[in-house]
């Protein structure tokens, strides 16, 4: 797995998909939804498995001593560490946002959001899996074509973030909620958070084994 | 006796216009093995199949004694496999290539690997796209050979070398296979590589095993023979294979068992791209698109 990550890391991650990653940073623009600063990390693999195949990584990775469903591993360890990096990349932009930014605006020009709390990063991890889950198998079902998993996994992906914003515009009371850093609230928060990690694992997880088996029936 | 390290047993793999058929051949330690064939005829298949690329429809590949898909992981860490030359990541350079493609093998030998780099005269801060086709292969095979690998699949690892070059990369396989007991199947188009190096040959026809022997009992079967062709009848020239006439002489081939047919002719050992082309040509002499 170390290794798979190694080479995932070393020579699958290009510069492109690590300024995607950056784009996270972009939570820290006031009065807007902060769960959308997310969606540009999904456009990293834009560049990653059409570059991928270009450079023959799959030929590559097939003659490594690793069972062929593990090349799937590979390649889903790299996705997780992309919707990582790119949440750790969001933290300190949010923090300077509810801090230092949040605090001097007017209440009249900002409107209800899911705002900055663990329940936003709950989400995210949990949207971060269902991404992989949808886009993994489906890609690996004919690796040497990514433009439809794409494309429908990143649209998807972005109508369940507009739901949720529209959800939390439509519910004033469910963003203070969300957003009290206290009592039962805060538990709900820490819930979430951990409710969303399980999620991001487990279907990042199975992404890969139904991916693997996938890939076992091509032949290469 | 060498014991056999890979054992392909009645192996079958269909495509719409392809077939393998019942593919069955064993390599025993410590032997190069020629794997000969025309174009398309399933050389390449085998080797993926072999290691897992393709999925097999049926049959069994053994490595050392055990089933491969159940260790897949341990016998890909003693197999080098290698298909033409490295053509993947052609923007990276040789160097990183190599330091991700170590991390991989448990017994990668560094030390052997900056020699290989020396003897095949490759610089390491060279990416992949600068390397020409024959640089390519040798890099190839320079990662095939750094790893401790017990069996080397090569699958036209001498295409695209000079003369020179190919004569020292098979210096390098005679080296492997007799120092360290490396066994070697290879797949090629240059016969005369098979007949510098190659102690058997397995012979692939349209998907199916034609034959597997050492190199001098193949030769053994057949007999080159050459004359003048006025003399020949014309029954007899019916029965020669790749036959061909060139300023009044002949040349062609017939199997041991013709030999008394043609007392009055001159008989001599044939080479192995003779013994192929009578084999996949047979007695069709007269076919040609002009």
């Amino acid at each position: 797995m170390k290794k798979l990550l190694f080479k995932e890391l070393r020579l699958c991650l290009t510069p492109q998909a690590i300024v995607f990653c950056c784009l996270s940073s972009l939570i820290i623009i006031p009065s807007w939804p902060s769960i959308v600063a997310f969606v540009y990390t999904f456009m990293a693999f834009i560049v990653i498995f059409p570059m991928a195949i270009a450079n023959h990584d799959m030929e590559y990775t097939a003659i490594l001593p690793v069972r062929k469903k593990d090349i799937v591993k590979g390649k889903a360890l790299l996705a997780m560490s992309i919707e990582i990096i790119s949440i750790l990349i969001s933290i300190p932009f949010a923090l300077i946002k509810v801090f230092f930014i949040n605090g001097s605006i007017p209440a009249t020009d900002t409107y209800s959001d899911l705002g900055i709390n663990l329940v936003l990063y709950g989400i995210v991890l949990a949207l971060s899996g269902l991404f992989n889950l949808i886009f993994i198998p489906w890609y690996y079902k004919n690796p040497y074509k990514t433009a439809k998993p794409q494309i429908f996994t990143t649209f998807l992906i972005m109508v369940v973030m507009i739901s949720i914003v529209i959800i939390f515009v439509s519910i004033p009371e469910a963003t203070t909620f969300v957003n009290t850093f206290s009592g039962i609230a805060l538990i709900v928060q820490f819930i979430s958070l951990f409710a969303g990690l399980l999620l991001f694992l487990g279907l990042s997880a199975l992404a890969a084994y139904l991916g693997g088996k996938r890939l076992e029936k091509i032949d290469l | 006796m060498n014991k056999d390290i890979l054992e392909i047993k009645n192996l079958n793999k269909a495509y719409p216009k392809f077939n393998l058929k019942d593919v069955s051949f064993t390599l025993k330690e410590g032997t190069i093995c020629g794997f000969i064939g025309r174009n398309g005829a399933g050389k390449t298949t085998t080797i993926k199949c072999i290691y897992n690329l393709i999925k097999r429809d049926s049959g069994e590949i053994l490595y050392d004694g055990e089933d491969i898909l159940k260790i897949e992981t341990k016998a890909k860490n003693e197999i080098g496999l290698l298909f033409g030359g490295v053509d993947y990541y052609p923007n990276q350079k040789i160097k990183t290539i190599a330091s991700v493609t170590a991390k991989f093998y448990k017994l990668w030998d560094q030390s052997l690997y900056e020699r290989l780099l020396d003897f095949f005269d490759l610089n390491e801060d060279k990416k992949i796209k600068q390397l020409s086709s024959g640089m390519k292969v040798k890099f190839g095979l320079t990662l095939a050979l750094s790893h401790g690998a017990k069996v080397l699949l090569l699958d036209e690892p001498t295409s695209g070398l000079d003369p020179v070059s190919r004569d020292e990369v098979l210096d390098c396989f005679i080296k492997v296979s007799e120092l360290k007991l490396t066994s070697i199947l290879f797949s090629t188009h240059v016969i005369s590589d098979l007949e510098r190096c190659a102690d058997e040959i397995i012979y692939i026809k349209n998907g199916e095993i034609y034959c597997q022997s050492s190199v001098e009992d193949f030769k053994a079967n057949y007999l080159h023979i050459e004359g003048l062709a006025t003399d020949l009848s014309s029954e007899q020239k019916e029965n020669i294979g790749h036959l061909s006439i060139h300023q009044g002489k002949f040349f062609g081939i017939i199997t041991k068992e013709q030999k008394d047919d043609f007392p009055d002719y001159v008989l001599k050992e044939p080479s192995l791209e003779e013994i192929m082309l009578f084999i996949e040509r047979g007695n069709e002499n007269e076919k040609t698109p002009f």
